[in-house]
């Protein structure tokens, strides 16, 4: 299959990208083909773009092949989270929040940094604790102290507040007469919590099953 | 509220029929039609403007091509019941709201209608709006306190809260309590 076929049957696809820096102009190649030159395990980018595409799609183990690009993966979200989309929403948030009533655009302003820091907090143990910890079982090296189902079983959902944030700015912020900052707002913050519900099920799909059968085979 | 409702009944046995309606009689429900087939069904809808049928899944749709549940899926303002005695699947089934089984007591099915005649109630009352005690449990909430603590300090069960909370949710349509804060502070309900 092409490459460009693939992006084109879902276009959020395209984030994939510069999460395996694949850049592009690529063409009529095929997915194989790219995968190979970028030195991507083909099975792994498929497992992570149907995980992507299919909210039901649940993979077996033996699609657990060669893993090696899961945590860069992984850690090339968290910046994309981190560094792009949050700022920008930010940004724009903080436009529409200086130019309503100060009393409230301080409350919108607080929500957001709290939510930023929550996810900051979140990513932040996945990256010193999960992640460490995965690549201790592969090495063979292993922390028993730890177990996967201590992140499984408090693993918690970011987007909630995303989409509260969005009913606050379409439904009660009051005389906000900012109507097309808004909607932009808007769809940028649907965007995200999309991205970051897709997120949680490769982490829910693929990090914690691939993370159990490694602990089962010590 | 559920005295008005009126009731048609589409099932070919008398037996079943007259111990039904002898059952729904005592609760004074309004059975507007019994019918033994679907034939005339479409004009019935029309004439009579039931607002609940009971009727047997087995029967074909009065046009005899579809299925009866097909037909009747076009009529979303009319609660469909089905009387069965026999193995329905459960795909047919769950094009009902309801089955009423054969072998059901008398209390159980009175105990089905209870359930459609709070729903309705519900339903015309939904108020879109946070009611007082709502915005009591909404203020608390975003106060920190507990559901317990809520509770106690408005003398009601924790059950009560929860469903409060559930209804502020749905309302609303924010879920965090951190959301909700805001909406509190937007819409000043707080100190």
């Amino acid at each position: 299959m092409k490459l460009a076929d693939l992006i084109t049957t879902n276009y959020s696809l395209i984030l994939m990208l510069p999460r395996f820096n694949i850049p592009l102009g690529f063409g009529e190649k095929s997915v194989k083909e790219i995968c190979e030159n970028n030195g991507i395990p083909v099975q792994f980018f498929l497992l992570i773009c149907n995980v992507y595409t299919f909210d039901n799609y649940k993979p077996c183990h033996n699609h657990f092949g060669d893993m090696r690009m899961l945590i860069p993966y992984l850690l090339a979200s968290h910046t994309y989270y981190i560094q792009e989309r949050i700022p920008h929403i930010e940004r724009h948030l903080k436009k529409i929040a200086d130019k309503i009533d100060k009393k409230y655009g301080d409350v919108l302003k607080h929500f957001f940094s709290n939510y930023k820091n929550e996810v900051e907090e979140h990513f932040s143990y996945e990256e010193k604790i999960v992640f460490p910890y995965l690549n201790d079982l592969e090495k063979g090296t292993v922390n028993k102290q730890y177990t996967i189902k201590e992140f499984s079983t408090t693993h918690s959902n970011i987007e909630d507040k995303l989409n509260d944030l969005i009913q606050i700015i379409f439904k009660y912020l009051p005389k906000n007469t900012f109507l097309n900052e808004s909607i932009e707002l808007i769809f940028d913050i649907m965007q995200l919590s999309n991205d970051l519900k897709k997120h949680q099920l490769i982490e829910n799909k693929v990090l914690i099953p691939y993370v159990t059968v490694l602990e089962e085979r010590l | 509220m559920k005295k008005d409702l009126k009731i048609l009944i589409i099932e070919p046995s008398e037996i079943i029929t007259q111990g039904l309606v002898s059952i729904l009689k005592e609760q004074n429900f309004n059975i507007c039609g019994i019918e033994k087939n679907t034939t005339r069904l479409k004009s019935l809808l029309e004439e009579k403007k039931p607002d609940m049928l009971i009727v047997n899944p087995t029967l074909n749709a009065p046009d005899n091509r579809s299925s009866l549940y097909l037909f009747l899926a076009k009529q979303p303002s009319i609660t469909i019941f089905a009387l069965i005695y026999q193995y329905i699947p459960n795909s047919i089934l769950k094009n009902y709201s309801r089955s009423i089984d054969i072998h059901d007591s008398a209390e159980q099915i009175k105990s089905y209608f209870d359930e459609l005649g709070n729903k309705s109630e519900e339903n015309i009352n939904e108020n879109y709006e946070l009611t007082t005690r709502e915005k009591d449990v909404l203020t608390l909430l975003v106060k920190g306190l507990l559901n317990k603590e809520i509770a106690d300090k408005l003398n009601i069960s924790i059950h009560t809260v929860i469903t409060h909370r559930k209804n502020i949710v749905r309302k609303t349509g924010i879920k965090t309590v951190a959301g909700l804060t805001i909406y509190a502070m937007l819409n000043n309900l707080m100190e």
